[in-house]
């Protein structure tokens, strides 16, 4: 008697696991696993079908990046769906790392038209010659974060272009006698983020990387000016002189503390100073967000952030792994997303949705910068080009080149990054 | 009865003694050795095979159109002395042939008996490595004749190296010293030797990097409160260094320390004893007895602790990311780059230079150590 009933419950499991697809996903620390986890536990009562678990590794772009090469290298199929930075689809569509995603589709037509609620801009990186490689799963930008407080107590609106700033800075800083505050601060360590400080300005001064015909354009004299720029925060002194060691979350740190007036940053930084945050905030309800200032006569512009759900061309399951991925990118996970982790949707219609704006009414003010964001340099050889951007631009911030050597040292290394 | 020859004794065979249960003590080694053996071939040598032959191969995995074709030496080629090497280069071109004949010659004398063959080797290498130092050390003409990111990279690995070892042996020595002395307090030595040494890197490359912050760190508020103006740490070259060999000593000389320590403990007393009879002044003993005996453990701990200094990686990564400019970046986090890039060719012909380097090293100091035999 005990026998059967033991052949029957490993029958039982037996059958439950060959029933049962399970999908395994992968994302970062950062990305709030305590609300991805409801989410899959959601998707897995509405698909009886499918188990879906999740895998949290690295905390920052470049560490989760490694774990992936590392995994998508051995041709693993270990994992089914992750989360990949918005500057990767075009080299993962090279890798042959991402799943093609236009054969869920009934037509090239229909897959637009699911595209249309979408954001231009992600979806943009997304689409590498026509073919998809990944959803949208939220967006980000980087922003002017002021202190509203300060910018209220002597009478000014949010600067439009870099020299009001300048000149707003400095009045706040003389006015204010406090040593340790910084006028404007942003990011110039050797990572990530220094490439959008770069490409930001440069942006505002009507250059880009590259012309229309694809050649690199990184000594002209918008590149130049953007330069003069930095070097004027530093010489006036509203930016403080270690900014080579500025790293992303050192910037939000300090300006948490209550000691920045101006700062470019990502929309996490907007949770952290409300009080969603381990480090205690001194400017909850001080903040203000606005676009990027420009020179004058110049548009302002901003680089696009946000993440990915791709699904591992490697993977054994990958018809349950696109349902979860359509369940991953609907309106509704968004919402979640949006609602509970402060997420920016990559979905236009949830910016007039009641329940996020509710929870977040910051995103409206933060739409008019997210549409107009711009792309990093969308190559195969993104890891050659941020570095060839990144290094000239930190060893600048360090004073071991000046403007000019570090132009020409772009210059150098993207063509080389791209020349192949 | 007639008197038979006897048998003429026969060594039982290698199997069967085997088979037997009754092998040679030789025989019983090289079988307990199998195991171990086939581990390391599967885990070491297999792996660096693997490094080797990849790095003669053109690998870019977001490249994979190109596939995987045999380059032979170019990726060492480009990496020592560049591929496309412009007119500009010229007169570089004469360290070059100097550094080929210094080689040569080295092999001549080897090939005449006049030096013997691992020590021509040890200096060939030597002297391609301080040529191509020399060649490469020319920042502001480097076209694409070579890959000056290579030679910063070798340059700043040796620095470290060179630093950190010597001030971990600085620290490491009296602090095994004092831990040695009896004392109420020799438990707080002790604990402050394991402490630092137990720590994982990447938390005291983060630990320190807070420290050595310009605005909010210790180090120069407490410079501050001593009207001494502190430096940009992290975010000038020079300082940068200061900073993380400092973070490098103070995480690795406890190392030094407790094999330094074990080095000590072992030294009969009665040496001293002896020594104090003759009249020998404290620093007499220090020199005539303690650092001959302690030669072995410091011949250890320099090896351990050189290796490790070749491969540096995590400190600088944590506190710096490589940074300012490339002011930290060890061959490590070079090869470690290059593998983030895709490249993973050129990647394993980074690794076997940083190979290399450590082989080099540890030949010497074997040879130093067996000097005597």
């Amino acid at each position: 008697m005990r026998r059967t009933l033991a052949l029957i419950a490993a029958l039982a499991l037996v059958a439950s696991g060959l029933a049962q697809t399970p999908l395994k996903v992968f994302i970062g620390g950062q990305q709030r696993p305590d609300v991805i986890g409801p989410l899959l536990e959601q998707f897995n009562a509405e698909n009886p079908d499918i188990v879906a678990t999740f895998e949290v590794g690295g905390a920052t772009s470049d560490v989760q990046q490694q774990y992936l090469n590392t995994v998508l290298t051995s041709r693993s199929g270990e994992l089914d769906i992750f989360l990949i930075d918005v500057v990767r689809p075009a080299q993962y569509a090279a890798s042959g790392w991402a799943e093609p995603l236009n054969h869920f589709f009934d037509s090239e037509a229909a897959m637009m038209a699911y595209l249309e609620d979408f954001l231009p801009g992600p979806i943009e990186a997304n689409l590498v010659d026509g073919t998809l490689y990944a959803l949208p799963a939220f967006t980000d930008a980087q922003f002017l974060y002021y202190r509203a407080d300060l910018l209220e107590k002597y009478g000014f609106e949010p600067p439009t272009t870099w020299e009001e700033l300048k000149s707003m800075a400095l009045t706040i800083q003389q006015q204010e006698g406090d040593p340790n505050l910084q006028g404007f601060n942003y990011q110039g360590f050797q990572g990530e983020g220094t490439i959008c400080t770069f490409l930001e300005v440069l942006w505002s001064a009507g250059g880009n990387w590259v012309d229309e015909d694809g050649n690199v354009t990184l000594v002209t004299p918008e590149a130049q000016r953007t330069m003069a720029w930095y070097e004027d925060t530093l010489a006036s002194g509203i930016t403080v002189p270690n900014i080579a060691e500025m790293s992303t979350d050192l910037s939000r740190q300090q300006f948490q503390a209550g000691n920045v007036v101006f700062m470019l940053n990502w929309g996490y930084a907007w949770a952290h100073f409300q009080g969603n945050s381990p480090q205690d905030t001194v400017v909850a309800g001080k903040v203000g967000v606005a676009p990027l200032p420009a020179f004058e006569g110049f548009d302002s512009a901003t680089c696009i952030g946000g993440w990915q759900w791709a699904i591992n061309p490697y993977s054994e399951n990958k018809d349950a792994a696109w349902r979860l991925l359509e369940y991953l990118a609907s309106p509704d996970s968004q919402r979640v997303l949006a609602v509970e982790a402060s997420n920016i949707p990559a979905r236009e219609s949830l910016y007039t949705d009641p329940a996020v704006l509710t929870a977040a009414p910051h995103f409206g003010d933060f739409y008019d910068v997210i549409v107009n964001a711009r792309s990093r340099p969308v190559t195969p050889f993104y890891n050659d080009v941020s570095e060839a951007i990144r290094y000239p631009m930190n060893a600048f911030f360090a004073r071991q080149l000046s403007a000019d050597e570090a132009l020409q040292e772009m210059q150098r290394g993207v063509e080389e990054a791209l020349d192949f | 009865m007639a008197l038979t020859t006897p048998h003429a004794y026969r060594r039982p065979g290698f199997w069967r003694r085997l088979r037997t249960g009754n092998p040679t003590e030789a025989q019983l080694g090289l079988i307990l050795l199998i195991p171990a053996a086939l581990v390391l071939a599967l885990v070491m040598f297999w792996p660096i095979a693997q490094v080797l032959w990849q790095s003669l191969h053109f690998e870019r995995l977001n490249v994979p159109a190109r596939g995987r074709p045999f380059i032979g030496f170019e990726h060492y080629q480009r990496m020592l002395w560049g591929s496309d090497m412009t007119w500009d280069a010229r007169h570089l071109l004469g360290w070059r042939l100097l550094a080929f004949a210094g080689a040569a010659g080295l092999w001549w004398g080897a090939a005449r008996g006049v030096l013997r063959r691992p020590t021509a080797l040890i200096w060939t290498v030597i002297v391609v490595l301080v040529a191509g130092l020399w060649m490469g050390y020319h920042p502001g003409e480097a076209g694409r004749w070579n890959d000056a990111r290579f030679w910063n990279a070798f340059s700043i690995t040796l620095l470290i190296t060179v630093a950190s070892v010597a001030g971990s042996f600085l620290v490491g020595l009296p602090l095994a010293l004092l831990a040695n002395v009896e004392s109420r307090w020799r438990w707080l030595v002790r604990i402050a030797l394991l402490i630092p040494w137990a720590m994982p890197r990447v938390l005291v490359g983060v630990m320190f990097a807070w420290l050595f912050n310009y605005t909010n760190g210790v180090v120069n508020d407490l410079l501050g409160r001593a009207g001494i103006a502190g430096p940009l740490w992290l975010s000038r070259a020079e300082p940068a260094m200061w900073a993380a060999n400092i973070t490098i000593v103070w995480a690795t000389s406890a190392f030094v320390g407790l094999i330094l320590l074990a080095g000590l403990q072992s030294i009969d007393e009665s040496l001293y004893e002896a020594a104090m009879v003759d009249g020998a002044s404290r620093l007499q003993r220090f020199w005539a007895i303690t650092l001959p005996l302690l030669r072995p453990s410091i011949a250890v701990a320099l090896i351990f602790r050189t290796l490790t200094a070749i491969q540096t990686f995590d400190i600088p990564y944590a506190m710096t990311q490589g940074g300012p400019g490339r002011a930290l970046e060890t061959l490590g986090i070079y090869v470690s780059n290059t593998t983030n890039s895709l490249n993973l060719g050129y990647a394993a012909a980074l690794a076997v230079a940083l190979f290399v380097m450590s082989l080099a090293i540890t030949v010497l100091y074997l040879r130093w150590i067996y000097a005597d035999d």
